[in-house]
């Protein structure tokens, strides 16, 4: 099982699309199990912390760093999860 | 393209957005709220509002835009979470174009808001998501127990490095080399933080590291380099520009749209309120603005019946 985790905050004006894209897109991949990160929260904060993350959003695959930032595209979020499956 | 033709289509849900969605729909008129992003705007990013009247003890940004779409909603205001792409204006009627497709009205208010703007130093893109940020609320809680710098010379700037002296190890304030914009009460604040030095007179020309951002290079002071985990680039500037330019609607130099008194641009019909005319870039007189606008609409409206 590939694990795709998505670091956000709730106060980042951009952290919705990115969540709203991964939601639409992760489905597709029976294989992908979405993590959701909270970086408002203790744990959210140390798993960041522990992965090097200093932006939101974030998008990690098997503890690696794919994506910061926003905008990314559908495509470059498949590119990333076939790459991994 | 939508069939229905709105009365009032309000570009931007941030505080003068949704004040304006509130007034319009509480009088009944038709009213779409068009937001690209989220909902509450840039002062969802507040991490604490110590003076927006009627909260002696201060409110978070977050609690603060989810009273404001909560009422505007409670009164009608229909909310799409679409984002505009140009404005036209045929006289009585106006066409709001949107990634998603079209809609129409008779009167619109542009409260679309202020973004952050990049400082385009030489290290900024590289390290961007790796101690470059644009956001303390947002990215802040990364650089625990850190050095960090931030650059901006405005009142979200200042505020943005309060946020990050809770937080991190020390902050340097760097207004840039034009200073502090105005004088607001915060700036004595930050001088007497003790982990927050201010660096006036100097300007960033680079950011720089290995991985991660180590250092930032200064111009106009005794200190050449600096030893930073972070830089934190908080300047605004209007976003709007090319559709503002495109629908005819004049505009100063920085891209701040002109308006009267009653909020009113060069054209009928289409009213400006908050950030986006550079007026106040206050919470308070966004929503002061957004009420105006939305009363000189109603205004309008009534006339073209």
């Amino acid at each position: 099982m590939v694990k795709l985790e998505i670091f956000f905050s709730p106060v980042c004006p951009y952290c919705p699309q990115a969540r709203e894209l991964i939601s639409k897109v992760v489905p597709r991949y029976p294989q992908v199990e979405l993590v959701e990160v909270n970086t408002y929260t203790e744990e959210g904060i140390d798993r960041g912390m522990s992965m090097k993350v200093m932006a939101v959003p974030t998008v990690a695959i098997d503890d690696e760093i794919k994506l910061v930032g926003w905008p990314f595209s559908e495509f470059d979020l498949t590119d990333h999860i076939e790459a991994a499956i | 393209m939508s069939e229905e033709t709105y009365d009032v289509i309000i570009i931007g849900g941030g505080p003068a957005g949704l004040t304006a969605g509130l007034y319009t729909s509480r009088h009944n008129l038709k009213s779409l709220i068009l937001e690209g992003k989220k909902l509450g705007g840039k002062a969802l990013e507040a991490h604490w509002i110590e003076n927006f009247p009627g909260f002696p003890e201060g409110i978070s940004g977050e609690d603060l835009m989810n009273r404001f779409i909560a009422q505007a909603e409670k009164f009608g205001s229909e909310i799409k979470y679409e984002t505009v792409i140009g404005i036209s204006d045929f006289g009585d009627q106006k066409m709001v174009s949107t990634r998603q497709g079209f809609h129409q009205s008779k009167s619109i208010i542009i409260a679309t808001g202020v973004n952050r703007k990049q400082l385009s130093i030489p290290g900024e893109m590289e390290y961007k998501g790796r101690g470059v940020s644009y956001c303390a609320v947002c990215d802040g809680p990364f650089f625990k127990d850190k050095v960090v710098a931030v650059v901006g010379g405005g009142h979200e700037a200042v505020h943005e490095a309060e946020v990050l002296a809770k937080t991190v190890d020390k902050v340097y304030a760097i207004p840039g080399i034009k200073g502090f914009s105005e004088d607001f009460p915060e700036i004595s604040r930050i001088r007497e933080n003790p982990k927050i030095e201010v660096m006036e007179g100097v300007d960033l020309t680079e950011v720089g590291g290995s991985d991660f951002v180590e250092y930032i290079k200064l111009k106009g002071g005794d200190l050449e380099q600096l030893k930073v985990d972070g830089l934190f680039i908080i300047l605004e500037h209007i976003s709007t520009t090319g559709i503002v330019q495109e629908a005819g609607l004049e505009a100063d130099s920085g891209g701040c749209i002109l308006v009267n008194n009653d909020m009113q641009t060069n054209l009928p019909g289409i009213y400006a309120a908050g950030d986006c005319s550079c007026k106040g870039m206050q919470i308070v007189t966004a929503t002061g603005m957004g009420a105006k606008a939305a009363l000189s609409a109603m205004k309008y409206i009534k006339n073209l019946k």
